[in-house]
């Protein structure tokens, strides 16, 4: 467009026609233009101002499109600012890329400028129910952070990038999910899957060459369908069951062991005290046997009989007596042997009985009368 | 008179200019008629020149576009129907077919494409399980489709860049019967869990009775020891002592017993006066 650029005006052959005196000179220029100013500015007080010629009359056409011209070539100035990239286009035609700082792009309608915000994060979250592996169905909350990474592949490849990048997440996620088992899925494998997702999206944008780069990908959710949700939620029921059983069981192991410590120690210290105090009472009686004898031989006869009686005696006086002086045992007699013992029961130890043959009723203080009265019959 | 002249040549180049050129964007890509037939095709972005009146131009988006096809009902192997929802990316590759081929109207585009995609798609359904296609075959069924549409889709000057399934799902009866093996299955892993609490917890108890036991056994062992000991150490003193005089340890030890015996109101004696003891009942006189 040479007519439009004033650094090739003498060029132009119509300016050449009409001030039809050769190239033009610079300061013939200049001093138009100062007249016109004046013209302008002073408005009638100025002497010049009377001058109107042809040459005046170019003067201002060429100022004015001096002016104009600049003007114009002044809407190509921009900035680019950190963290943006500037995508000049010749004529719809992809030019050049612009990096950060004060730039000139030759202006509308030769070039054209598209700014891309490189550094802003945008994010996709994305809710769906998926079939794993194992024939299942899971319920995922994903969300992706992207950016662009390449601004001319960005702008001119899709024409959806954004709705591109949400098919991209939930065809990788579907096939990350459709590869992947339930419990995969929902417990073990969740960074796993995030990173193969990632991956695979990345991948499938790449192949658009969408110019997007994706920064991360979050599993936010990841549950079983709500059908399902009290099965799932007892299988982890179950596990804590589990280790609720084996704490209980441990708890028992963990009392009853120690106590059959204890009570094994009970058994062996009985024990070591009944030999004790057996062997102690046997050296006792042992000594008391020996001293006794001693004495003993000494007198034998007098102290059999003394042991002997005594021992009677002792014997007689604590425990309730029947005597039976009767000769010859064909005498059927009939003792209340029940009543008595029921009798010795009372306080008192006192023993009433009748014989059978006798009407007195006997005094048991006195047994030898009782039997008295039997032998009177 | 000169500026006018100015303005007025500026005025006409510019007519005349916007005339005779037209501009490809970045994003399209044109085709260049004269009257009504096709000159030229396949015109790359930048400015270009035509002859007004005689030339028209036709520009098309030469961008990946995206036939995001309505869910629809497919029949795999098993007769099972799931719902398919799949997108296609395409963009045109021969402007010229693309032209001939669809009028250049982008939703005729998108119909053809949908019928032979679907169609290939149906037809690898068909021929898998629900399984095969959801996790296994997923990527090949894909790449296989790709290239089986761009055959067909070449004649519409159209080129597939990617069809992807994004969802596969089960029909609602089907979704029935899954949630209730899934279920099943999840009974059947927590009745595992369980059991193997219960079977963990019945050895620990074990083990520990088992110690319990043998701990008391060896202290009874222990204390029978003790007590054989004791008795033995015990009947070797008596042996000792009473060995001394056999007549008269049998006389105390009698003795001893009788008096330990009857030591009670509720020991009934019945007696006959002709014992040592009654020497002197019924008489005083020496014997």
């Amino acid at each position: 467009m040479p007519w439009n650029s004033p650094g090739n005006k003498n060029d132009d052959p119509w300016n050449k026609n009409s001030n039809n005196q050769g190239p033009p000179d610079l300061d013939e220029i200049f001093q138009n233009l100062s007249r016109k100013f004046g013209g302008i500015f002073g408005g009638k007080g100025g002497g010049s101002s009377a001058a109107p010629s042809g040459g005046n009359a170019a003067g201002i056409g060429l100022f004015a499109l001096i002016v104009a011209g600049l003007i114009w070539a002044s809407t190509g100035i921009y900035t680019i600012t950190d963290g943006e990239a500037g995508v000049i286009l010749q004529f719809g035609e992809y030019k050049e890329l612009t990096t950060p700082g004060l730039h000139w792009h030759m202006p509308y309608p030769i070039e054209e400028l598209q700014v891309v915000d490189m550094q802003q994060v945008r994010s996709s979250k994305h809710q769906t129910t998926m079939l794993t592996k194992d024939e299942n169905i899971v319920e995922i909350i994903l969300a992706a952070q992207f950016r662009i990474k390449d601004a001319p592949n960005y702008l001119f490849n899709l024409r959806d990038p954004i709705v591109t990048v949400k098919q991209a997440m939930e065809s990788a996620i579907r096939e990350v999910a459709g590869k992947s088992t339930v419990d995969f899925v929902l417990y073990e494998g969740l960074e796993v899957i995030s990173s193969n997702t990632k991956t695979l999206m990345q991948e499938i944008l790449d192949r658009y060459n969408s110019g997007i780069e994706v920064t991360t990908l979050n599993l936010e959710k990841t549950q079983p369908p709500a059908q399902v949700q009290n099965a799932f939620d007892d299988v982890i029921k179950s596990r804590e069951d589990l280790e609720r059983y084996i704490e209980e069981a441990e708890a028992y192991a963990n009392t009853i062991v120690p106590q059959s410590r204890g009570e094994a120690a009970r058994i062996t210290e009985e024990a070591t005290a009944y030999k004790e105090a057996i062997v102690s009472k046997a050296e006792g009686e042992a000594e008391r046997f020996e001293a006794l004898l001693v004495e003993y031989n000494k007198a034998p006869e007098i102290t059999r009989e003394r042991l002997y009686l005594e021992a009677t005696q002792a014997v007689y006086s604590n425990t309730t007596k029947i005597m039976m002086d009767v000769e010859g045992s064909n005498n059927l007699m009939y003792l209340p042997l029940d009543q008595l013992m029921q009798n010795n029961r009372a306080p008192s130890g006192s023993v009433n009985f009748g014989s059978p043959s006798s009407t007195s009723t006997t005094d048991n203080t006195n047994p030898r009368r009782s039997t008295r009265g039997r032998e009177a019959r | 008179m000169i500026s006018k002249l100015l303005i007025a040549v500026t005025v006409l180049v510019v007519i005349v200019f916007s005339l005779c050129t037209y501009t490809v964007k970045e994003t399209e890509r044109a085709i260049l008629f004269k009257f009504g037939e096709i000159k030229q095709d396949d015109i790359k972005p930048g400015l270009h020149w035509k002859m007004p009146f005689i030339n028209n131009e036709r520009k098309f988006d030469s961008r990946i576009l995206t036939l995001d096809v309505q869910p629809d009902l497919f029949p795999t192997n098993e007769k099972k129907y799931v719902y398919v929802d799949y997108f296609v990316k395409w963009r045109i590759d021969n402007v010229r077919d693309y032209f001939v081929a669809t009028g250049g109207l982008e939703e005729r585009a998108n119909s053809r494409l949908s019928q032979i995609t679907k169609d290939d798609l149906r037809e690898e359904f068909a021929k898998r399980t629900i399984k095969e296609t959801v996790s296994g075959e997923r990527a090949d069924i894909m790449d296989a489709l790709v290239i089986k549409a761009n055959i067909a889709s070449k004649q519409l000057g159209i080129q597939i860049v990617d069809l992807r399934i994004s969802r596969i799902d089960y029909t609602d009866d089907i979704s029935e019967s899954v949630y209730q093996r899934m279920s099943a299955g999840r009974d059947r892993v927590a009745k595992d869990f369980r059991a193997r609490g219960k079977e963990s917890s019945e050895k620990i108890r074990a083990a520990a009775d088992r110690e319990r036991q043998i701990t008391l056994a060896t202290a009874y062992k222990t204390s029978e020891q003790l007590r054989g000991d004791g008795d033995a150490t015990a009947a070797n003193i008596y042996a000792q002592a009473f060995g001394k005089d056999k007549e008269f340890y049998t006389l105390t030890k009698s003795l001893t017993a009788y008096k330990q015996t009857f030591n009670s109101k509720n020991d009934i004696l019945v007696l006959e006066p002709n014992s040592q003891f009654f020497r002197y009942f019924n008489q005083s006189k020496p014997k």
